[in-house]
């Protein structure tokens, strides 16, 4: 049940039943995305929706098999990254694209390196690096070795190497992921000043409360197909988690509050007494689950 | 191969000022590499290519064309390398040269540059060929066999590339409370 009614004549980027296979798998099959001029649009759906793939389809990364993408007017469908970059596209991609063994300062410039025939203007480059960590709000040293960086930082840097870019289009596919919540709050702050300045911006996130809070419109990608567009004021909590998952919301509410009545009386299934002294200097537990399901 | 030129030599081991012919190529191959690799917008992408085609690619740099400027480059100065080796010894043979790459890679490795390339710099090279120098001097001087030569230069190969791999591992920048 594709909604294309929001789509409208000032689409930035149209990407068209997009369609592509690893290998024997069909990864994409018939997904569309239409992002309007100067708006923020979350995509969202389950692991494994291909949300990731066809953002690389976008920006250049991957090459669908069939289906068509327009950015700005232009035929995108076989473009490279290059190409899209330099039609005003910038993406922040899941796979941290930093290179470990250069510079924070040279990995945040490392496309757009200010030059003057041919050499790197170090102290221009330095100081305008400076100028983005007050921006945004966090303090690496520019000469850190990027590889030695905590993910969070290096995620960070690939934000900053968005925005340094003064592109017109970012993608963030899951910039928040390893994002503490004062960094996230910093990172949405950034982008409605760069909405405001007529930047249009695509989300990738799991976390459903700040797609809600932070996009304009919203797409729904199941299993490689698009399930839903429409403007984020008619979405809810529950009707997103009923569209990614293919399930009317009403179910996974009662099951969820079936689970809340059962732990009241459940007996716990893990229990870890004295972390401290099982062996291990540095005790870690972790847990995990997929949103909307249940551990 | 004899070449029967008489200056031929004059290249490997002809004197300006102090210095011979091939020092003064020397230095000026290690400026001009350390301003390339350090300070141009060829030098920043070579590391980045070299340190992950693949974000590179995806950061929008010209990766086959940065790879082919670098092969450029590299078979270049190897042939200047080995128009060096032939004027010195005065006979030019295919397999001439054969133990420079494994004492090259020692020069490399030991003055702190990454084995798999990346990260490092020209003047980590200069160090580190400094010491295969002393070492190589020292060797000669003691009359140890060549082949004992090699193997104790594969062991501080390995020491550095061991020691390298244990200094990058542990080496964790703490970020902000």
């Amino acid at each position: 049940m594709v909604d294309e009614s929001h789509p409208g004549d000032d689409a930035l980027i149209e990407a068209r039943d997009l369609q592509r296979h690893f290998g024997g798998i069909a990864a994409l099959r018939g997904a569309s995305l239409v992002v309007r001029t100067g708006t923020i649009h979350a995509l969202v759906g389950e692991n494994g929706a291909r949300k990731s793939t066809a953002l690389g389809a976008i920006a250049g990364r991957l090459h669908i098999d069939t289906g068509s993408i327009t950015i700005a007017g232009r035929d995108a469908t076989r473009m490279t990254p290059l190409d899209t970059q330099a039609i005003g596209l910038a993406a922040n991609y899941h796979q941290l694209t930093i290179i470990p063994g250069m510079t924070a300062c040279a990995d945040v410039f490392l496309s757009y390196t200010p030059v003057q025939t041919g050499f790197v203007k170090s102290s221009t480059m330095r100081a305008r690096y400076r100028a983005l960590c007050a921006r945004v709000g966090v303090s690496i040293p520019p000469e850190a070795r990027a590889g030695n960086l905590w993910v969070a930082d290096r995620q960070m840097l690939e934000i900053m190497r968005a925005v340094e870019s003064g592109a017109r289009i970012i993608l963030f596919d899951e910039s928040t992921s390893s994002l503490v919540q004062a960094e996230r709050d910093t990172l949405f702050r950034l982008m409605r000043e760069l909405r405001a300045n007529g930047v249009t911006m695509v989300l990738v996130s799991h976390n459903l409360n700040e797609v809600l809070a932070i996009s304009d419109e919203i797409t729904v990608f199941r299993n490689g197909r698009t399930v839903r567009i429409a403007p984020a004021a008619e979405w809810t909590r529950e009707t997103l988690l009923a569209a990614m998952l293919g399930q009317a919301a009403p179910d996974l509410m009662a099951s969820r509050r079936a689970a809340k009545r059962a732990a009241g009386d459940a007996r716990p299934v893990i229990r870890i007494d004295r972390a401290a002294d099982c062996g291990a200097s540095r005790p870690t537990m972790g847990a995990a689950r997929l949103v909307g399901r249940r551990l | 191969m004899h070449v029967a030129r008489t200056d031929h030599d004059t290249f490997g081991s002809g004197m300006i000022a102090w210095l011979p012919i091939s020092g003064w190529i020397n230095i000026g191959t290690f400026i001009a590499g350390g301003v390339l690799l350090s300070r141009t917008i060829l030098g920043q992408g070579i590391y980045a290519v070299v340190g992950s085609s693949e974000a590179a690619r995806l950061a929008g740099l010209r990766v086959n064309l940065l790879r082919a400027s670098t092969y450029l480059i590299v078979g270049a100065l190897t042939g200047l390398a080995g128009a060096i080796d032939t004027s010195m010894l005065g006979v030019a043979q295919t397999d001439q040269g054969q133990s420079l790459t494994l004492l090259s890679i020692t020069c490399v490795i030991l003055g702190g540059n990454a084995l798999l390339g990346g990260e490092g710099a020209m003047w980590r090279t200069v160090i580190g060929l400094m010491i295969v120098a002393t070492l190589s001097n020292l060797f000669d001087s003691l009359a140890i066999n060549t082949q004992v030569q090699l193997i104790i230069q594969g062991v501080v190969l390995v020491a550095a590339v061991s020691f390298d791999h244990f200094v990058r591992s542990v080496s964790i920048v703490g970020r902000k409370a």
